[in-house]
């Protein structure tokens, strides 16, 4: 992957934002035009390269502007697709009385951005409530969907995990979570805060619920500081979009953010933004800036984003996150004593379990 | 109606369609001008304005289109 690409598809990614980067006046080459398409496909900011050339801002030839837009198009009937995936399943889940809220791609494609053509998905997120997270993956489930892994024990996503990830009867990537992410970050959301906050989003004529802005926010800062070992650039983007083009409540954002102890989640994900999309900078950059993690979000934070990261160092971490002595000693007892199926597939044996265990402690378990 | 805009046209799924239906240039603008119940007469006959066409031309022209967008579901006839 050229520099070149690699700049041009980061420039596009702030393409519309106040303070984004000019654009080249000179068209790509042919080498790194091909390389911008690959990246921006795999990133999802094609629809920001394809708008940015119909806008006439990046200088392309005809044949490259015709390879945008079949790109573009083509992102696009995957998210109307997914889009009668998301309204089917959530059709079933309210039947069977469970409480969710959509995440991602289609809640910011139709509340944070002025077309929802800008902004491109590639599967169904939805958070469900804690107490209905059994009944919602027996539903799923019964009606087809399989588990892409096994659970640790059962009980464990329900009451630390995650969450699942489901494939549906018709290849459907279903990311059913119970809270944002796996580890100490995710154990430490408050969810029952989190689900109070909704804001109806319509999509194909049903309205459904998806969280409020402050909890859309904080969600795309979790994903781009802690999700991918290098954040997706269409992750970055919603979290400039929501500070650039909403009415984002700057002090509701922070109160949440600290009460969750997340506030170097915030932090570092504005700092990925302004840093990877070269924004000019503005208030919440220069706070991220200046923002330093107390100790337990500095070693939390370690699981996520250190060279060994791994799902084992944030399952790890997570023991930190837990309040009470009797909860931490049954977490540890059901990460350790795993379900036999779970158990030969991750580690083959016990022993090898525990050695992993203790491996991903002291990878970030040691004082720096 | 599940649906997107740019500059490729219009992305369409229908309630009962299988696959997206894609609408470019006129395409695209015969289903902006469905956005109100109209009658297929005054549909044809706005289009051969906004064209310059001949509107007897137009009409038969989206004829079949009406009807394959009626069999997905996407319009439906009111009267």
């Amino acid at each position: 992957m050229t520099t070149a690409a690699t700049v041009l598809v980061e420039t596009l990614a702030g393409y519309g934002l106040p303070g984004a980067v000019p654009l080249p006046d000179d068209p790509p080459d042919g080498a790194t035009w091909r390389a911008v398409l690959d990246l921006a496909t795999a990133e999802r900011t094609i629809p920001l390269l394809a708008t940015a050339i119909a806008d006439g801002a990046l200088r392309v030839s005809e044949r490259q502007a015709a390879q945008a837009r079949a790109r573009h198009e083509q992102a696009m009937r995957l998210c109307v697709l997914l889009e009668r995936a998301l309204l089917d399943t959530t059709a079933g889940l309210e039947r069977a009385g469970v409480r969710f809220r959509v995440l991602k791609g289609p809640a910011v494609a139709h509340l944070d951005y002025p077309n929802p053509a800008l902004r491109a998905f590639g599967d169904v997120d939805l958070l469900v409530a804690a107490a209905d997270y059994d009944r919602a993956i027996d539903h799923l489930q019964a009606s087809g969907a399989r588990r892409r892994y096994t659970e640790v024990r059962p009980g464990f996503d329900r009451r630390w995990g995650k969450g699942a990830c489901l494939v549906a009867a018709d290849g459907t990537e279903l990311d059913i979570h119970r809270t944002f992410v796996a580890g100490p970050f995710g154990l430490t959301v408050d969810l029952d805060e989190l689900f109070a906050h909704t804001e109806p989003v319509t999509i194909g004529g049903r309205t459904i619920p998806a969280l409020d802005r402050t909890g859309r926010f904080l969600h795309a800062c979790f994903h781009a500081s802690l999700g991918d070992r290098s954040a997706r650039l269409v992750a970055l983007r919603d979290v400039a979009q929501l500070i650039l083009n909403s009415d984002l409540d700057c002090d509701e954002v922070l109160a949440r953010a600290v009460h969750w102890r997340a506030d170097a989640v915030v932090a570092r994900a504005v700092r990925l933004t302004w840093s990877r999309l070269r924004l000019a900078p503005v208030p919440w950059s220069q706070w991220a800036v200046a923002q330093r993690a107390d100790r337990f979000q500095s070693r939390a934070l370690r699981a996520y984003t250190a060279p060994s990261r791994s799902y084992a160092t944030q399952v790890v971490a997570g023991v930190a996150a837990i309040p009470s002595l009797s909860e931490k000693v049954a977490y540890v007892r059901s990460l350790l004593v795993a379900e036999r199926s779970h158990l030969e597939r991750r580690d083959g044996s016990y022993p090898r379990r525990v050695q992993r265990a203790w491996r991903a402690y002291a990878d970030v378990g040691s004082p720096r | 109606m599940l649906w997107r805009a740019g500059d490729f046209g219009m992305v369409l799924l229908a309630p009962t369609g299988r696959e997206p239906v894609i609408l470019e240039g006129t395409g695209r603008v015969l289903w902006e001008a469905l956005a109100e119940p109209v009658t297929p007469t005054a549909l044809a006959e706005d289009l051969a304005r906004a064209f310059g066409a001949d509107a007897e031309r137009v009409a038969s022209d989206i004829t079949p289109f009406l009807a394959e967008l009626t069999r997905i579901g996407a319009i439906e006839e009111v009267r």
